[in-house]
């Protein structure tokens, strides 16, 4: 592997503090992903998996915490990273999608507003700019019509649309 | 004898469970947990407790009213917290008016709990029309404050009984009323524990032995319900404590001849202005203590047992 | 939609039916309403023709359609206590009451709702646990024990509020307002904070208990794993899921402080309709309780109805599906 890897775990290392004692959930795990691959992490129900991803952008629930390692985006340091800096890589350089679509939109507002939310958070594009973004992604994954997104809410699309960007 | 192995099996795994855990890490739970406990033991043990017992009429001497607390110019050591217009020694009137209202608040507690409960497993686990019925009336209930169904009662009675009757019965009149108003939040948490528990494995396997469903609704069904019971019945008491209070507050709640803590402060409240203080505030004060501990220990007590907290 | 909507009218009016059978089971029952309104040397013939007069000795099912007539056209009665027609002594009290509900209502709202968020979002700060502690006294405090002692502070102590009744009040055709008198502003005050610190500290507590429950939702992760803001995901979102079930609680609860008036109202010598209920339970005075029963059960009814309504405008997921459980 000639390219350098744009996300590398080093020794990662997640912890609960308990009232029995100190859980570890993730212990001593490292891994690095080139451009363009993909990697799967399999394991049983508690294994850490989703321990693993939650740390890797940044949103472990206190009290537990990321007790030793590193974390590199692109060459670039993210676990020490303060809030702010983390929230603007969130989203706009690594993105999550967790296991149930059904449950991961706010179910109050339709799916085109929380897309475009997303895509005005991160870019300095106008309002309308943002409309146009989903329809296009959209209509890549072959789901239903682009123009229904934005006043669809998520109890009446399928799930394919609602993951994609 | 296999009861006391039971019982001791059981305060053994209290003792070691989460529950018992944050109680101790807790000192004000702690507190309001021994407030509590001392409040009902004095309240039980009232008539026997009291330096003066204030109901009989005889003991009483005109030339002691309204002496304030011990520790004010004036006040004798002999009345703690001052006397009455009447000469009655106001601790002793406290800790007697403490035993009406928590006799009133347990035994509305009980009523609406073992109603509820009994209504609430019926309804989620016979489902059906049982079910619709008992969930309509629950329905029709709306929101009436319970406050309201409360002074209707009363006014009720009040209108059927004639005067000395009432009198005699208002007691549990006032039980009977508040029990009435509060039993269809148990009902409801009840029945929706129940209609999740209905499908587990363990009641399937007792359905498939053949166990009548009585049994199994009350054996089997009814503790793994409880927590949330508890939870309900304690906050119950402290709201029913109050509610009794405000009636007798209001003067349609016990008869003047049983003060209770809030007959106490209405009477009080005639004197507050002029400048006996001590006849209105602390009867006040300890009703406040009262239902502050209570609540307290319901509150930590919902927070002790929800899982989603732990 | 629509099922839904006749569903409930259907609902309420059952309720109001069976509310109206037993304010009218109340007169039957409760005592000869004759010899309430007569002197004691009346004679049997006099009585007997008051009764007829009054159409007292129809059979039951023609009198309960009389009432149902009566109530529907206004006509309430006569106060067994003061004789004149209750209708009358109601209208005149009804603003009172309105206006202190009204006032302590903007109180609990305006206070409890943003007190719950900031002790929702800012979970383990020091002034969030002192918010807390308070909520726990202002729950653990009887409405009367409040009345008594802000009385007892600002009325008599610092002098700055009265102690009791209205202030003077202006006279709008059949309304008799408060709001325009510097004095009537001034006697709304402790009445109304008395009224509203028990709902706003319930306000609070449930604010605060859903927005936790919300901030531990999926959607909520997946908005901070977007890099939405912290306004973004706390305002955006999260308040917003909030409000939603607290709307109908709230809504619910303004029907608690029409119960509550009773007891604020009584502490303050409050000329409103609550004052008259005790009273009327007090000498018995059933027309005037079956009429304050109806009245309230109305109030309550028509609550329920918008809270219901408003909630199915508010949430789109009651919108689209058909069958809806509203409890």
């Amino acid at each position: 592997m000639a390219e350098a890897p744009i996300l590398e775990v080093k020794n990662l290392r997640v912890e609960f503090p308990t009232r029995r004692g100190t859980l570890v959930a993730v212990d001593d795990i490292s891994f690095s992903i080139a451009p363009g691959e993909v990697l799967g992490v399999v394991g049983e129900s508690g294994a850490g998996k989703s321990m693993t991803g939650a740390a890797v952008i940044g949103l472990i629930e206190p009290p537990g915490r990321i007790a030793g390692g590193s974390i590199s985006l692109a060459g670039r340091r993210i676990d020490d990273l303060p809030y702010e800096e983390m929230r603007k890589v969130r989203g706009r350089e690594i993105g999550a999608i967790f296991q149930d679509p059904l449950t991961s939109l706010n179910p109050l507002y339709t799916i085109g507003r929380q897309i475009t939310e997303t895509i005005l958070t991160h870019l300095p594009v106008s309002q309308a700019e943002a409309q146009q973004r989903p329809s296009g992604s959209c209509a890549r994954l072959a789901s239903p019509p682009p123009r229904s997104a934005s006043t669809t809410t998520r109890t009446s699309s399928p799930a394919a649309c609602a993951s994609g960007w | 004898m296999p009861v006391w192995h039971h019982l001791r099996d059981l305060v053994r795994r209290f003792l070691a469970s989460d529950v018992f855990y944050s109680f101790r890490r807790s000192p004000t739970v702690m507190i309001a947990f021994g407030l509590t406990l001392l409040f009902m033991v004095a309240a039980a043990l009232a008539p026997w407790i009291v330096p003066h017992n204030t109901y009989e009429v005889a003991s009483l001497n005109l030339m002691d009213a309204f002496l304030p607390p011990a520790w004010v110019e004036g006040g004798k050591l002999t009345y703690l917290l001052g006397t009455d217009d009447q000469g009655r020694d106001v601790f002793s009137t406290i800790v007697l008016g403490a035993r009406v209202s928590l006799l009133v608040g347990f035994a509305s507690v009980f009523l609406a709990l073992t109603m509820g409960v009994a209504l609430g497993l019926i309804a989620g686990y016979v489902g059906g029309i049982t079910d619709s019925i008992i969930m309509r009336v629950a329905d029709v209930k709306l929101s009436f404050p319970a406050i309201l169904i409360v002074l209707l009662i009363d006014g009720v009675a009040r209108g059927l009984l004639p005067r000395d009757l009432h009198d005699k019965a208002a007691v549990y009149v006032i039980i009977l009323a508040i029990g009435l108003s509060t039993w269809i939040q148990y009902a409801r948490t009840v029945r929706g524990l129940t209609l999740v528990e209905k499908n587990k494995e363990y009641v399937q396997a007792a359905r498939v032995i053949g166990l009548h469903p009585i049994l199994i609704m009350f054996r089997h069904v009814l503790p793994n319900v409880m927590g949330p019971v508890l939870v309900i019945g304690t906050l119950g008491l402290g709201i029913a404590v109050l509610t009794e209070s405000t009636l007798s507050f209001l003067g349609v709640g016990v008869p003047p001849t049983e003060p209770s803590l809030g007959t106490l402060i209405r009477i009080g409240n005639n004197f507050l202005f002029s400048g006996e203080w001590w006849m209105a505030i602390f009867p006040g004060l300890f009703l406040v203590i009262l239902v502050l501990s209570v609540n307290l220990l319901g509150d930590w007590l919902r927070d002790a047992l929800n899982p989603k907290l732990r | 939609m629509f099922a839904y909507i006749i569903r409930r009218a259907l609902q309420s009016i059952l309720v109001m039916a069976a509310v109206a059978f037993v304010a009218f089971a109340l007169f039957q029952y409760m005592g000869d309403p004759i010899n309430q309104m007569v002197a004691q040397d009346a004679t049997l013939e006099q009585r007997d023709a008051l009764r007829k007069l009054l159409g007292l000795d129809r059979p039951f099912y023609v009198q309960f359609l009389l009432f149902l007539k009566n109530l529907l056209t206004g006509n309430f009665g006569f106060s067994f206590r003061v004789g004149t027609p209750v209708a009358q002594i109601i209208a005149e009290r009804m603003p009172a009451t309105l206006e202190l509900v009204f006032v302590a209502a903007l109180f609990a709202l305006f206070v409890g709702v943003p007190a719950g968020v900031y002790t929702g979002l800012h979970r383990h700060g020091a002034i969030s646990r002192f918010m807390l502690t308070v909520s726990l006294i202002g729950v653990s405090l009887p409405t009367f024990l409040i009345g008594i002692l802000l009385i007892l502070i600002f009325a008599v102590m610092l002098g700055w509020l009265p102690s009791f009744g209205r202030g003077q009040t202006v006279q709008l055709g059949f309304w008799s307002t408060g709001f325009l008198t510097a004095s009537g502003l001034k006697a709304l005050i402790l009445p109304s904070i008395t009224l509203g610190l028990f709902q706003t500290t319930l306000i609070m507590r449930l604010v605060r208990a859903e927005m936790l429950e919300v901030l531990r939702a999926d959607y909520i992760k997946f908005a901070r794993a977007r890099g939405l803001t912290n306004r973004a995901v706390n305002f955006g979102h999260a308040l917003k899921n909030t409000l939603v079930p607290v709307i109908t609680i709230a809504g619910l609860q303004i029907g608690g402080l029409i119960a509550f008036a009773i007891i604020t109202e009584t502490v303050f010598q409050w000329p409103g309709m609550g004052f008259l209920f005790i009273t009327s339970i007090q000498f018995v005075d059933v027309p005037i309780m079956s009429t304050y029963l109806v009245l309230v059960a109305l109030c309550f009814v028509i609550i329920n109805l918008i809270v219901d309504l408003l909630y199915f405008a508010v949430d789109p997921r009651l919108r689209i599906d058909r069958s809806v459980s509203a409890h």
